[in-house]
């Protein structure tokens, strides 16, 4: 039987995914983050078993992008996942019809990523805010400090961030929404045009408050 | 992407199951084997794993409509185009527009020091072809080279075009450059990065160098990492042949978005021949193959060297393909093949046979692979290196090629490389054996319709430089 906590290195033996590719995905707000900080890090078997399911995701959608099988896994249940990582279950029967709505939802995908690659002053967003720099709203790369930083404190400093930009965004002409769900009922939805280091900032907000929801008191 | 456990058991050669719709819904026949099957239990064995990709012949494609193609064509308009590059791709596009019908859809961006759209989404009626036709006329060159500014732009095009249509479309760009990326991005690494993302996202791109003074690092990495081809227009002239020739391999196309994917048995270590683009997680080995026109065929040679082991303990390979049928939504997974290596004495080793089209096969690339990555070598000014690298692999491609009918000639090829290639080779006749060796790893025809000098003319003539004792080639720098 397997135990109940798993270190990055375990995750990476159990799934044949490489310790980097574990952690960029914690990142992206793929998987919930480590229960304990530090070089002992502790993940559960939740973190496992999204894992799993995750490349059962990819898998199965071949033409899924990371976000989109992203998106997958937010649509699962608990139950689903549980069943799913123990091999009871497919992910086709489960999310098929699920894939053709993100695959249409997507078609905009390239655009998307094209425009994240200009730079922020060609920006909608900062163009049309004056003296407020792309940096001064999101740092361009997380730091270990901000890994450091209990939850609570992360998700009120996101949320006040968001406050802010969704002041900024008035005015805006297009109507881009990113919507993160963050349980079956509860999603976090922001408009605007965002470089793929701010949405992964938002994917990292949206796990913070995931944690907070779902588990309780942060530790 | 995990193997099906429905295998075939002796897995050296299946066709993949159909999955598709319709007659652009045809799968790839997918064949894998081993040259030998057992490996010394001591360990370092060196083998070969042969894929064989086939793409589906489109034998309807005369009796229905194609599919719409949402195209962008981005020219280097730099000032090294002045002149009769710039007005052949000029002359290029025109004949695009002629050959695109009513429901396609087009993009035109040149670059030189910026980027700039000419025609965006333009609809190929009448009015849309006499618009673009209006647009192309005026093209002039500017200045210095800001490739990825100009590709991304045309990317963007079709991009905008693909967020927009109701329907499926063929997505492709075309880039034509003559010359290095000298402004903006120039890292292929980074400019791979971003072909991929947008391949993924469904946005191919195929890519003509143009002239001798092309970088075929970019172009390459850019077409190899978007799904794409890469060609060579060394002359102003062929521009238009080209360009029209890949307008039609794209049309032509019935497998887009091709990957492999191997699963190999723990302590195994594999290397891919020639330039495939390969990415290793784990156990686990992804290949970017790419597009392949109806009835194309395609190799991929894998290098695997095994750990020690027990005799009698077998070692299973998978081998998987996933793929698009252009028109058909979402992508098909064949099921998989498995291969199998068996641990046994030397003598075991000895003993077993040698399939000879297989080496031959094995040879071909392998041969194909030290070229390319020697020239590459060489052209870097690192003429030791070079020198180093092609006499290590000739120790075994030596024994190897031993009673192969073509082995002789490969190897006297090889011989003659390493006697000449510690000096820099005069750059355009290493650029066409570059590509030549590019082509050859890639089983892709060359569309170009003049004939090149051969390898062996080619090294002629470095042999005779080095026996009248001409000073090598000095770098040349972008």
């Amino acid at each position: 039987m397997e135990p109940d906590a798993f270190t990055l290195q375990d995750l990476a033996t159990h799934t044949g995914v490489e310790p980097r590719t574990i952690r960029s995905y914690v990142e992206k707000g793929i998987l919930p983050g480590p229960e304990s900080l530090g070089r002992g890090a502790r993940y559960t078997r939740d973190t496992l078993d999204r894992l799993r399911v995750f490349l059962l995701i990819r898998d199965t959608f071949r033409d899924v992008s990371v976000d989109q099988a992203r998106l997958h896994l937010q649509a699962l249940t608990p139950a689903q996942i549980r069943n799913l990582a123990a091999g009871k279950g497919k992910v086709a029967t489960l999310l098929g019809p699920q894939n053709a709505a993100v695959k249409e939802q997507h078609k905009g995908d390239a655009l998307a990523y094209l425009r994240g690659l200009k730079p922020s002053s060609e920006h909608a967003l900062f163009s049309r805010t004056p003296g407020k720099e792309s940096a001064g709203i999101f740092p361009p790369k997380h730091t270990d400090s901000t890994d450091q930083q209990p939850l609570l404190e992360q998700a009120s400093r996101a949320l006040a961030t968001l406050a802010g930009l969704a002041g900024s965004g008035r005015g805006l002409r297009g109507e881009n929404w990113y919507r993160i769900r963050l349980t079956q009922d509860i999603e976090l939805s922001v408009r605007g045009e965002f470089a793929p280091d701010q949405l992964a900032q938002f994917h990292r907000i949206g796990d913070a408050l995931r944690t907070l929801l779902t588990k309780g008191t942060p530790k | 992407m995990t193997i099906p456990s429905s295998h075939n058991a002796n897995g050296h050669h299946a066709g993949s199951q159909h999955t598709g719709n319709g007659p652009l819904g045809a799968a790839p026949r997918i064949g894998a084997l081993l040259d030998r099957n057992i490996v010394h239990t001591a360990g370092r064995s060196v083998r070969h794993l042969v894929i064989t990709i086939d793409a589906p012949l489109d034998q309807t494609a005369a009796s229905r409509p194609r599919l719409p193609l949402n195209l962008g064509l981005v020219i280097d308009a730099s000032g090294s185009m002045d002149g009769r590059p710039l007005e052949a791709a000029k002359a290029a596009a025109l004949g695009v527009v002629d050959a695109l019908q009513e429901s396609d859809h087009l993009s035109l961006v040149s670059f030189a020091t910026s980027a700039q759209s000419h025609a965006c989404n333009v609809r190929m009626d009448a009015l849309g072809k006499a618009a673009v036709r209006e647009a192309i006329r005026p093209l002039v060159s500017r200045d210095s080279t800001d490739l990825a500014a100009g590709w991304l732009l045309g990317c963007e095009g079709i991009a905008e075009r693909l967020a927009a249509a109701q329907g499926v479309e063929r997505n492709q760009c075309i880039l034509l450059s003559d010359g290095h990326a000298n402004r903006g991005e120039c890292d292929p690494a980074v400019l791979a990065q971003h072909a991929h993302q947008l391949r993924v996202r469904g946005v191919l791109t195929s890519t003509v160098g143009i002239g001798i003074g092309y970088s075929p690092t970019q172009l390459q990495a850019i077409a190899e990492a978007a799904g794409g081809r890469m060609h060579d227009a060394e002359q102003p002239e062929e521009i238009v042949e080209i360009v029209l020739a890949e307008l039609a391999e794209t049309l032509s196309t019935t497998v887009e978005n091709l990957e492999l994917c191997l699963k190999l048995p723990e302590g195994v270590v594999a290397e891919v021949y020639g330039t495939t683009p390969a990415t290793a997680t784990g156990r686990q080995l992804d290949l970017i193959v790419g597009a392949l026109r109806s009835g194309a065929s395609r190799r991929v040679v894998v290098k695997l060297t095994f750990p020690a082991g027990t005799s009698g303990d077998r070692l299973p390979i998978g081998v998987a393909a996933r793929w698009k049928n252009p028109g058909a939504e979402g992508l098909h997974t064949s099921p998989a093949l498995a291969v199998e290596a068996l641990f046994g004495s030397a003598a075991d080793c000895q003993a077993q046979p040698r399939p000879t089209d297989t080496a031959q096969r094995v040879a071909e690339q392998w041969q194909a692979h030290i070229q390319h990555r020697g020239l590459a070598l060489n052209q870097d000014g690192a003429g030791e290196a070079a020198t180093e690298f092609v006499r290590q692999e000739l120790e075994h491609f030596r024994s190897y090629c031993h009673g192969l009918p073509e082995g002789d000639r490969l190897t006297n090829l090889l011989e003659r490389f390493l006697q000449t290639i510690h000096r820099r080779y005069d750059p355009v006749a290493a650029k066409e054996m570059l590509f030549s060796s590019y082509k050859l790893s890639r089983s892709e025809a060359d569309l170009r319709r003049r004939k090149r000098s051969s390898t062996e003319e080619f090294l002629r003539t470095e042999e005779a430089k080095a026996n009248q004792g001409q000073p090598p080639q000095e770098p040349r720098r972008p």
